[in-house]
């Protein structure tokens, strides 16, 4: 963000933000990583945003069919 | 690397040290290896900024768009900031 020409890093209410608007725009599946609190929030269409604790298998689901990432 | 809000607000989202930068890549290459034993879509970097329909330019880590999406735009949008995220 700048603010007065001073460079400030996203903050997690930003990022959040943003990943609502990827949903809105029709993200069908979306993952925020939070290593500094070892989560990650789960965004799905449809779906309520899911919080899990790392490490964890992130599953595509029907999304990337197949795919899963360790975090 | 800057996105712009809807609000035509200028957002620096350069990237992080070497650990981000390092779990980042691992990131795309698991996606890289999955896209190309399923070729259902492509796979885009942290440095591709997508056209949302709010006016925002927004860019993420990782991307992955199904692939008739992506045969869905015309050359002059794929060569631009491909509108939309699949």
């Amino acid at each position: 963000m700048l603010s007065n020409g001073v460079i400030k890093p996203q903050s997690l209410p930003e990022l959040r933000s943003k990943m609502t608007e990827y949903m809105a725009s029709g993200l069908r599946l979306g993952w925020l990583l939070n290593p500094q609190d070892q989560q990650v929030e789960i965004y799905c269409t449809n779906q309520a945003i899911q919080l899990v604790s790392m490490p964890t298998v992130l599953s595509g689901e029907a999304v990337l069919p197949g795919f899963e990432l360790k975090v | 690397m800057m996105e712009r809000t809807a609000q035509r607000e200028l957002i620096d989202v350069s990237p992080v040290g070497g650990e981000g930068s390092s779990r980042e890549a691992d990131l795309i290459g698991d996606l890289i290896i999955w896209n190309r034993q399923t070729q259902l879509g492509k796979v885009f970097s942290s440095q591709g900024a997508f056209k949302l329909p709010f006016c925002s330019t927004r860019a993420a880590d990782a991307a992955w768009v199904r692939q008739e999406r992506w045969d869905a735009l015309t050359p002059e949008q794929r060569a631009g900031l491909p509108p939309h995220l699949s």
